[in-house]
């Protein structure tokens, strides 16, 4: 049978479904045995529209069960181990769960995506292998932004800073650039890095700079570059550049987006290498 | 004369009882549309998966037991092919895109942290040779470059694109106020200076402002009309909140008009990158630029201008925190007026700022003397007062405000009309990217004048709708029902919609003209995703009959003329007239069946004259509807092929489609490669063009092996039902889906 007949029948049997009708889900089985035995995916994941409502979640999974029920029963086991090797097999369980978290994350479902992490950080933590490096650090990522999001920043910077340790364990360099940017944005938040008015000036001074208001934006920077500490060096350096560069002070710019280099290189952000090395190069060759 | 089509027909018939729903507003035969699976589903059900029904039971799935055109846009949203930009966008899915905005909003002070990170990014100078497929994403004040390859962003501020976006620049300055030109007062026409409103601190009826209103707007001074929300039938702002969100907001969009004016310098105009349409270097939104070319420039010198900055530099701070938590706390304006009693340029500047509020600027109930007639004749003048200068909406929900009859009127008119509107906000979360309500109202209007149009085409040209059902099936709200004709008569004057959206699941039906090389042999695209070839043209002028039909001269309301007969069908042929002219075939490319209609019979109308004007016989006419919004009534409600044998094709359309639309390129691109002549009739502009060649005697041997595809196409064959989504049409057109 066609694959756009059968997007046809699942809402069908669906609808027979949520009716309580069983008896005509047991009949489209019948009618459709071999394509809906092959058809696994339909069923294992859960549709979008009903991913907000976790009641409608709930009845959907009885139905793929209901459903893989009676295909085994007709001697098609395809869809009830799929169903319930997820459930058997740790490591699909806890990248399932990664993923609805995930999709809980973009419908703004915060708490709902923590609770989910939150039954499978512990069993993460005291599992070793690839797949555990990979995922925990994921998993503990977004529970930090999750608790963010809700304004728990404590837990938000808890969590946070174990996953941009996890990452740097697994020398997963995406993770770290990432979760460092949360870490700052969740200390700055909480207060807790004595550091909230030197990146508000920097802040200030970008947004002089892009308003065309050079001159202001570079007295603002350097009067706070005694102040930052290493993880706002290489921007406040790289940001002097650039202004030093486009008011016609090449040397200056030079010098500036050499330090902004080097900060970055000291804590191996590779945003500021790449953009800096790139920087240098355009200043160079100015005429 | 001949007709043809003129009943759909399919090559997979209906079955069961043919009967003609009349809910349905669709031809007969879909009466015999079976649903099956759809039948019961609901539009969040029908999305399970992605799940595409048959354009012909979407048509009747859209329709069946539903009134209001945003139920069955929100059907058609559910069950069309999905489109990377997003889909049809009603007020339905715009009310679950803001409840999804909703959720995801963060605490304010979490939001401001995460914003300040945002400009702490590392960001270039100049974008690199970087290797991988480049995208980027561009906002009103960056652009961002990425590659899959690597999770590096380059984001540049817009003040400072690179290089690689410097070769398209243009000058983009905002236009001078039109009411400059109107030096004599205008009998219902009056504005309240910004001054009078601080001053007042409230929103006043006209009977207590009279005398400090203004009928003549002269240069230096900018006229600006306030859209807004009543919240009260008898007092449009009764705690005065509307008076002081404006007032502090105009205020602070004055001090940035001054910031972008000494940065940029004063008699420097705003510059765009005209390939992407954003700003190149710069700039500040349409308001603030309106202030620079309308209150800045015709008065301020560069030691004025200084003092300005230095006037707007000591409120930055203030002005820089939430400006609707300011006004909230300033009730009755005091506060904003001790900043401008200390700052006179400031002050002076604003004071030229000339208000348009309807309660404050028309006579109000119960009027006396002769303030029925003042009243009456502001009310005429209500699109021109805001042709005369710019529209500023003052916003709060963007679903109540669209529902409002009157501000509906007021931003399709801006829309369609004043060079688009700017919004005030009254929403404390209109810093949240997320939960923007500009960006809410601007997609809304995407699709929103679409869905107006159709309703208005439903009544005034196919007659299926009665026009109070036509506001009602729009679910639009007015406070005064004896306002709704006069508000109807308004919309019916704005004319068709011509910012082009489209979409994978576009409904396409009506006629495809093919070029007949031999008699029932076609000439048909097979690389139907091909590039638009360029389209070289001669301009010949303008015609009367060629600009864009409006419903206004249609006739009054409930009594308008019926398009004569032969508009309704897809494809009409007439016998040659005998004259020895080259022969033509006219092809209608328009945005519904309803538009094509009209734009047919007003051709069919005015046939003599397009012919003496392109000195050719008009042997066949067709049209095609490329519907983003199929909500109206459909007449054909089905797609044929038909092949054409004249040697000149006049393409009617419009300019943005010449441009940039992949139907009309595909006739054009067909028709040329066929070897035919091609003329233009763009309806926007008025404006008729030809391309080398035309007319021409006979068709020349043209190009037939590069990208066509020869197939045999008698005349007269069946319809496709329900037509096909814009995705499917090169394989429709083509044939390779035949059988």
């Amino acid at each position: 049978m066609a694959e756009t007949d059968l997007a046809d029948v699942v809402p069908r049997m669906w609808g027979a479904f949520q009716a309580g009708d069983i008896g005509t889900v047991e009949a489209y089985v019948d009618r459709y045995l071999e394509a809906l035995g092959a058809a696994t995916d339909r069923f294992t994941i859960v549709p979008e529209p009903l991913r907000s409502d976790s009641s409608a979640i709930e009845a959907w999974v009885e139905f793929a069960v209901t459903v893989g029920r009676l295909l085994a029963g007709r001697g098609d086991q395809r869809l009830l181990s799929r169903i319930m090797s997820s459930d058997d097999n740790p490591i699909a369980r806890w990248q399932d769960t990664v993923s609805e978290a995930q999709l809980l994350r973009q419908d703004g479902r915060f708490e709902a995506a923590a609770e989910l992490l939150a039954a499978i950080i512990p069993e993460l933590r005291a599992a070793r292998g690839s797949a555990v490096d990979t995922l925990l650090g994921k998993a503990l990522g977004q529970a930090g932004a999750n608790a963010f999001d809700v304004g728990d920043t404590d837990e938000a910077l808890r969590l946070t800073d174990e996953a941009l340790r996890e990452c740097e364990r697994t020398g997963d360099a995406e993770g770290v650039s990432i979760y460092s940017q949360n870490l700052a944005t969740i200390a700055a938040a909480a207060g807790d890095d004595g550091l909230s008015a030197v990146r508000a000036r920097l802040a200030r001074a970008q947004q002089l700079h892009d308003g065309g208001r050079l001159d202001e934006a570079r007295d603002l920077i350097i009067a706070v570059l005694g102040e930052v500490d290493d993880r706002y060096r290489a921007k406040a350096h790289g940001l002097l550049g650039m202004i030093q560069y486009r008011l016609g002070d090449r040397a200056a710019a030079r010098e500036h987006t050499r330090r902004a280099l080097d900060a970055g290189r000291c804590v191996g952000d590779q945003a500021a290498i790449a953009i800096y090395t790139a920087n240098l190069q355009v200043i160079d060759q100015a005429p | 004369m001949e007709s043809v089509c003129e009943v759909p027909t399919t090559d997979s018939a209906p079955r069961g009882p043919v009967h003609a729903p009349a809910d349905l507003h669709l031809p007969k035969v879909f009466g015999g549309v079976e649903l099956g699976p759809w039948e019961d589903l609901s539009p969040t059900e029908a999305m399970l998966g992605d799940y595409v029904a048959d354009p012909a039971v979407m048509l009747v799935y859209s329709r069946r037991g539903v009134i209001g055109y945003d139920e069955v846009a929100e059907r058609v949203s559910a069950v069309t092919p999905r489109d990377p930009a997003g889909g049809l966008t009603g007020r339905r899915t715009m009310r679950t895109q803001t409840e999804h905005a909703r959720r995801t909003r963060r605490p304010p002070h979490l939001e401001a942290v995460r914003l300040e990170q945002d400009q702490l990014g590392h960001r270039p100078i100049e974008l690199p040779d970087i290797d991988g497929h480049l995208s980027y994403t561009v906002t009103a004040s960056d652009i961002t470059f990425r590659t899959d390859e690597s999770p590096i962003e380059w984001r540049f501020s817009l003040t400072f694109p690179p290089a690689a976006l410097s070769s398209g620049v243009v000058p983009d300055d905002v236009a001078q106020p039109l009411a400059w030109r109107i030096a004599d007062p205008v009998k219902g026409v009056w504005f309240l200076p910004f001054d009078a409103l601080v001053r007042r601190g409230a929103i006043d009826r006209w009977q207590d402002v009279r005398d400090e209103l203004v009928s003549v707007v002269t240069p230096g001074a900018l006229p600006l009309f306030i859209s807004h929300r009543w919240l009260d039938t008898a007092r449009p702002d009764p705690d005065g909140r509307q008076a002081r969100l404006t007032a502090w907001q105009l205020v602070a969009a004055a001090c940035e008009a001054v910031e972008v004016a000494a940065a940029r310098g004063l008699h420097e105009p705003r510059r765009k990158w005209a390939p992407l349409g954003c700003r190149a270097g710069v700039g500040g939104s349409d308001l603030v630029e309106s202030m620079i070319v309308a209150l800045l420039r015709p008065t301020f010198d560069d030691a004025l201008l200084r003092r300005a900055v230095s006037e707007a530099r000591s409120v930055e701070e203030l002005l820089g925190s939430s400006l609707v938590a300011l006004a909230d706390a300033d009730t009755g304006l005091p506060r904003l007026r001790a900043v401008l009693d200390n700052r006179p340029v400031l002050a002076a500047l604003t004071g030229r700022i000339h208000l348009w509020i309807d309660y404050c600027c028309l006579p109000q109930p119960p009027r006396i003397d002769d303030e029925e007639l003042e009243f009456r004749a502001g009310l005429r003048l209500l699109n021109a007062v805001q042709l005369m200068g710019r529209t500023v909406i003052l916003l709060d929900e963007v679903e109540e405000y669209t529902r409002r009859a009157w501000c509906l009127l007021e931003a399709l008119t801006a829309d369609r009309w004043s060079n688009g509107f700017d919004v005030l906000s009254s929403l404390a979360e209109n810093t949240d990217p997320a939960g923007d309500p500009y960006d809410h109202l601007s997609r809304l209007l995407l699709d929103l004048p679409h869905v107006v149009w159709r309703a208005l085409l439903d009544t005034e040209v196919l007659g299926t709708t009665a026009w109070r059902d036509a506001l009602a099936r729009l679910d639009l709200d007015v406070t005064d029902p004896d306002d709704l004709p006069y508000i109807y008569e308004r919309l019916r004057a704005i004319p068709a919609p011509v910012r082009l959206h489209t979409m994978a699941g576009d409904l396409i039906t009506g006629v495809v003209p093919l070029p007949e090389l031999a008699p029932g042999i076609v000439a048909a695209p097979n690389d139907g995703s091909r590039p638009i070839d360029p389209l070289p043209t001669t301009p010949v002028g303008e015609a009367p009959w060629a600009h864009v039909p409006t419903l206004e001269g249609r006739g009054p309301v409930g009594a308008t003329a019926p398009p004569r007969e032969s508009a309704f069908v897809p494809l009409v042929r007439w016998s040659p007239a005998g004259r020895g002219r080259p022969e033509a075939h006219v092809a209608i490319i328009a945005a519904c069946e309803g538009e094509a209609v009209l734009i047919a019979d007003s051709l069919e109308r005015s046939l003599g004259e397009l012919e003496e004007f392109f000195g050719v016989d008009v042997t066949s006419r067709s049209w095609l509807a490329d519907d983003v919004a199929p909500v109206g009534a459909l007449v054909f409600a089905g797609l044929g092929r038909e092949p054409i044998a004249a040697p000149n094709w006049i393409l009617v359309t419009t300019s943005v489609r010449k441009e940039h639309c992949t139907v009309t390129s595909m006739l054009a691109t067909t028709a040329r490669r066929a070897g035919l002549a091609l003329g233009w009739v763009l309806l926007d502009d008025g404006a008729v063009a030809v391309e080398d060649g035309f007319p021409a005697a006979q068709r020349d041997a043209g190009d037939v092996d590069s990208g066509l595809t020869i197939v045999a196409l008698p005349p007269g064959g069946p319809a496709r039902l329900g037509g096909v989504y814009r995705r499917d049409l090169a394989v429709f057109v083509s044939g390779a889906d035949d059988g």
